[in-house]
């Protein structure tokens, strides 16, 4: 698969935290922007992968976009855990011949609508059963499980919620020069996160990602056809998925430990073995920030730091602009927007176009995850070759 | 407090420690089971500091219904 498909068009909405207008609207504006970003038309779409939470039928979508006849749809589940995951299916898609052009996308009403910190169904599925059993005890919300992780992530490594909160500010920042982020212009100091009241102890307010409104889409075809296309294209290295047993949603508890995050290090395994590069090779990775502990997690996972050496890799300004390996330079769900993770797979390839507001100099590959805490997903984008 | 509890055979179960302020709990405290009726329909186990003090393992632990 490596080097068959590539991304060509990225397109969204506005971020807002009031759409006024329904998921199905904002998903037909963020794939015509995907469309137009590129050069092709509705009529080109043959394949369509979104996230199974995704509250959008893929042909209300494409009744709206001109689209003709689809030959693939999927679906990816486990919440944020889909994305790069979307971009796997596309890419295998493209690669087998079983589509030419799919559109990734995600559409969320995520702040005037189904809000996702106030807490998951708790019965009526056997996925609600999952994470069910927990509810009793007091865990509900996405931050109250992730909570249990940062605090078993202090007592192994050491690290406080100033550690925390170091990676909210460099996301700030980066929000704050970034003119579609939700937070554009405005930054925090550690201090103002440390003033932040706890949402679920030892998480703050300022630890957690925006719930935002809006959609984003992104187009993924052959690396052949992509080279006629408006934009240097976006190549899909490597992509992987990653579940690994004793396997649960929140936090798998079970395993030796808790906090090694063994789904997304299984991921980077697989997908640094695929792109045949390593760690040093990236020059930017965009990760799945939906509360900063789990970041500090993942830059271990990853390999860019050791085990335990999260905080001080950020207290040395690795994650910085200007840094060994700058992260999220469009702010992320923390300073942007959450669209779920798509968002972040669309400043990856503007990381690689060299067209982002906080460009990154000489990307020649970028590293995307998604999800965190549960199964997992990861991609690697780089330079056409061809 | 929701905690992660370990019990003595090795399953960890997702509960609470219940009699004991949040500053003086620690990782590791040794506990005991207690089933506590919280509603009409639904009992929980949860757990408390164990008493008398256990010595020695210092892994969390969990004894069984009395």
């Amino acid at each position: 698969m490596r080097d068959r498909a590539a991304i060509v068009g990225i397109g969204a909405t506005e971020f807002s935290k009031n759409s006024g207008r329904s998921e199905v609207s904002m998903a037909v504006e963020a794939v015509q922007a995907a469309l137009d970003d590129c050069g092709l038309c509705g009529a080109a779409i043959d394949g369509m992968v979104t996230f199974a939470t995704d509250e959008t039928l893929e042909f209300q979508v494409a009744n709206c976009l001109g689209v003709k006849e689809v030959s693939l749809y999927s679906r990816v589940p486990y919440g944020g855990d889909a994305g790069a995951a979307c971009l796997q299916q596309a890419a295998m898609a493209v690669a087998s011949g079983m589509a030419e052009v799919v559109v990734v996308y995600r559409s969320i009403n995520g702040r005037s609508g189904l809000r996702y910190s106030r807490g998951m169904p708790l019965h009526g599925s056997e996925g609600a059963a999952a994470i069910g059993l927990n509810g009793p005890f007091g865990l509900v919300t996405p931050a109250q499980f992730m909570a249990m992780h940062a605090r078993r992530y202090m007592h192994e490594s050491g690290a406080t919620s100033e550690d925390f909160g170091r990676v909210a500010v460099v996301l700030r920042s980066n929000a704050s020069t970034n003119p579609a982020a939700v937070f554009f212009g405005r930054p925090i100091t550690l201090a103002e996160h440390q003033a932040s009241r706890w949402i679920s102890e030892p998480i703050r307010l300022l630890d957690c990602c925006l719930e935002t409104d809006g959609a984003q889409a992104v187009i993924v075809t052959s690396a052949e056809r992509a080279r006629d296309l408006r934009h240097p294209p976006a190549v899909i290295r490597a992509a992987s998925q990653g579940m690994v047993c004793p396997q649960e949603l929140g936090a798998s508890w079970s395993r030796d430990s808790i906090t090694g995050m063994e789904e997304m290090r299984h991921v980077a395994r697989r997908i640094y073995a695929r792109a045949d590069i390593g760690p040093d090779d990236i020059q930017t990775a965009i990760l799945y920030d939906h509360f900063t502990p789990l970041v500090l997690m993942q830059l271990e996972a990853l390999g860019f730091c050791d085990r335990g050496e999260g905080p001080a890799f950020v207290r040395e300004g690795n994650i910085e602009q200007g840094g060994r390996l700058p992260i999220n330079p469009h702010g992320g769900m923390i300073g942007e927007a959450y669209i779920h993770g798509i968002n972040n797979i669309a400043e990856g390839v503007r990381q690689l176009r060299g067209t982002s507001g906080n460009q990154v100099p000489d990307v020649e590959h970028v590293l995307v995850t998604s999800g965190g805490g549960g199964p997992s997903s990861g991609a690697i984008l780089g330079r056409d070759r061809g | 407090v929701v905690a992660v509890v370990e019990l003595d055979e090795g399953i960890r179960l997702v509960s609470n420690v219940i009699g004991v302020s949040p500053g003086d709990l620690y990782v590791g405290m040794p506990l005991e089971l207690e089933f506590v009726p919280v509603a009409p329909d639904m009992t929980l186990p949860q757990f408390v500091p164990a008493s008398p003090p256990t010595t020695g393992a210092g892994r969390t632990r969990a004894i069984g219904p009395r």
